[in-house]
């Protein structure tokens, strides 16, 4: 049931009504039951998964809870104890909890890394083993990936490293942390929510509010608007393009669907986490913001925080800042500036880290060769615009440009947008072997004209479709520069007079009705964020 | 201690008026390699011990948020 599905628009329509007219205490009771009745139509064997990860992060969270009280009761009863006898019996138990919290951790990593990985790790196993000369080969695990386990494993890990850091009191009841793991909207693609931010309002009563439930629906109109009219409609040229002989393309239209691809991603992604969080705010819940309009992005640094901003925090706060304060890290530091100085200083783990951080994004994708060198490829840019950003600061110096001029800031956005074009190519590409084809002939095999290829090679697209596909991109387009400008679209269009809203709103449904491309049966085609 | 928090401020990033400004981390001021910049010369200077758990805004947002910090983390 994806969530641009016929079924999810009468499921979530029902649970809305039952939802308002169900006594408020038991509000939440009603999403469990609705979460888990979703996951389980979307593939009844995976929820022993999601289960047996709740279970996990439930009792973990407990334990650590039960023994951090019992080390405040401690120091309560024992006023009279010395700073170091205090310390002792910090230390006694953070050391327990921080066993409890990796026992945990691993096991929600182990559990990823079979379901995700395992097929992936014996691939390359068997190609060293065949390569060497023997004919054996281990045998595959055929297990079915879970949907959203990405998603909900990263929840689950922040949570437990949470009530680890001692950030706040575990929960007591199982089954509003099973709804924190599992509401239906958000346990495809996200976003990676945390506990505090979402772990009250998913459980609070929620009144019925006019507000909630208008923007809510304006913004899943939107996120139809991007993933039927935009995405979907530009897919078969995409796919069509992005294909093992590839050859038979110019670079020049390799590199148009390069871009078309990075239209399309965005466009899919986002247009889904739209209609999720629109789904939830019309619950009278608020999920995080996951994307910013990106490609508005003036370095790959700031495309990485408007970009799947959930991830990258969940990154910064659980991978980055960790490793950024590790012992090892914090020496090498310490000797750079003694030696060089603080700005320096500053430039060696922000130059280390990203490497971890950005093949960790990339394994997240996917278990597969292109996804590390995706991480790969990012990691360099971000670790080599940190490096070289004094350099680059004395050239703008000297050639007297001015870096917050409107000229340098449109050439900063395209630059930013050509390079992450790279990596969109890696991503999209059948292999890493067809990736480095496919970007070489980008830059080697130039004919003029793609857009006349585009038209010859019919992408079972005519050209009524570009038009329409044009006219939703510069719609698009335009939204998102008022947007940037800090124009509240909702919120503006919400306070028009009866008749201008209501045309907007007809044009919209009208928009998504005739122009939305629908697969067969009426059931949109799946999520590309759906596999990860 | 107030006044040595703005010193080491004004080592990591210059140009930034630490006695008046309290959006430092909202305001996009520091990054998040200037925090952990900050966060190990906090703990030499002063001999505290800076968790992850107390890297929140609310903490870094001025010199003075950062000097309470210090000071409740002395007194642990």
């Amino acid at each position: 049931m994806t969530l641009t599905s016929f079924n999810f628009l009468l499921f979530f329509a029902v649970i809305l009504i039952v939802y308002y007219i169900f006594p408020k205490r038991f509000q939440w009771v009603l999403l469990l039951v609705a979460s888990y009745t979703f996951y389980i139509v979307s593939g009844f064997a995976q929820v022993f998964f999601l289960i047996g990860t709740t279970l996990v992060t439930y009792f973990s969270a407990l334990i650590m809870q039960k023994r951090r009280n019992r080390y405040t009761a401690e120091i309560a009863a024992n006023k009279d104890l010395g700073k170091e006898e205090k310390q002792e019996i910090k230390k006694r138990a953070n050391t327990y909890i921080h066993r409890v919290q990796v026992i945990a951790v691993l096991i929600d990593r182990a559990v990823l890394a079979v379901v995700k990985y395992s097929s992936f790790v014996i691939g390359n196993l068997n190609s060293v083993i065949h390569k060497i000369g023997f004919s054996a080969t281990i045998p595959g695990l055929k297990i079915l990936v879970p949907l959203g386990i990405s998603f909900y494993t990263f929840m689950s890990m922040g949570y437990i490293i949470d009530i680890g850091r001692g950030k706040y009191e575990a929960e007591r009841n199982p089954g509003k942390l099973a709804l924190f793991l599992s509401f239906f909207p958000s346990i495809i693609q996200g976003p990676i929510s945390r506990f505090e931010d979402i772990g009250k309002k998913l459980t609070a009563p929620h009144k019925l509010n006019y507000e909630n439930l208008t923007y809510g629906a304006q913004l899943i109109m939107w996120g139809f608007f991007k993933k039927l009219v935009i995405a979907d409609r530009i897919s078969p040229v995409v796919s069509g393009i992005f294909v093992v002989d590839y050859k038979k393309f110019s670079g020049s239209l390799l590199f148009l669907g390069v871009i078309l691809y990075a239209i399309q991603i965005y466009c899919d992604f986002s247009g889904g986490i739209d209609i999720t969080r629109g789904a939830a705010q019309m619950l009278g819940i608020e999920l995080p913001l996951n994307f910013e309009r990106p490609y508005f992005s003036k370095s790959v640094a700031e495309y990485w925080r408007r970009w799947h901003i959930t991830l990258g925090a969940w990154m910064r706060e659980y991978v980055f800042y960790p490793i950024m304060l590790s012992k090892p890290i914090s020496k090498l530091s310490k000797r750079v500036k003694n030696r060089f100085g603080q700005q320096k200083a500053k430039y060696v783990p922000a130059v280390i880290t990203p490497f971890v951080v950005f093949i960790l994004i990339g394994i997240w994708h996917g278990a597969n060769w292109k996804y590390v060198a995706f991480g790969l490829y990012n990691a360099i840019v971000v670790a080599g615009s940190v490096a070289l950003s004094p350099l680059f600061k004395k050239i703008t110096d000297k050639l007297k440009i001015k870096t917050e001029s409107a000229g340098w800031k449109v050439f900063s956005i395209i630059r930013t947008f050509l390079i992450l074009m790279l990596s969109k190519a890696l991503v999209k590409s059948p292999s890493l072997k067809s990736a480095g084809g496919i970007i070489i002939r980008m830059f080697t095999n130039f004919r003029l004209n793609p857009f006349g290829e585009l038209m010859e090679q019919e992408f079972s697209l005519d050209w009524k479709n570009y038009v329409v596909f044009g006219v939703a991109l510069l719609l698009l387009f335009t939204v998102s520069v008022l947007q940037e400008r800090g124009v509240k679209i909702r919120k503006t269009v919400g306070k028009w007079n009866i008749v201008p809203r209501w045309i907007v709103y007809y044009l919209m449904l009208l928009a998504i009705l005739i122009f939305g491309i629908y697969g067969p049966a009426y059931d949109a085609s799946a999520f590309i964020y759906q596999a990860y | 201690m107030l006044e040595r928090i703005i010193e080491i401020l004004e080592e990591i990033k210059s140009d930034v008026d630490y006695t008046m400004e309290d959006q430092l981390v909202d305001g996009g001021i520091l990054d998040s390699f200037d925090i952990v910049a900050l966060v190990s010369e906090l703990k030499s200077e002063f001999d505290v011990e800076i968790g992850i758990e107390d890297l929140t805004p609310e903490n870094f947002n001025s010199a003075e948020t950062i000097c309470n910090l210090i000071e409740r983390l002395q007194g642990e």
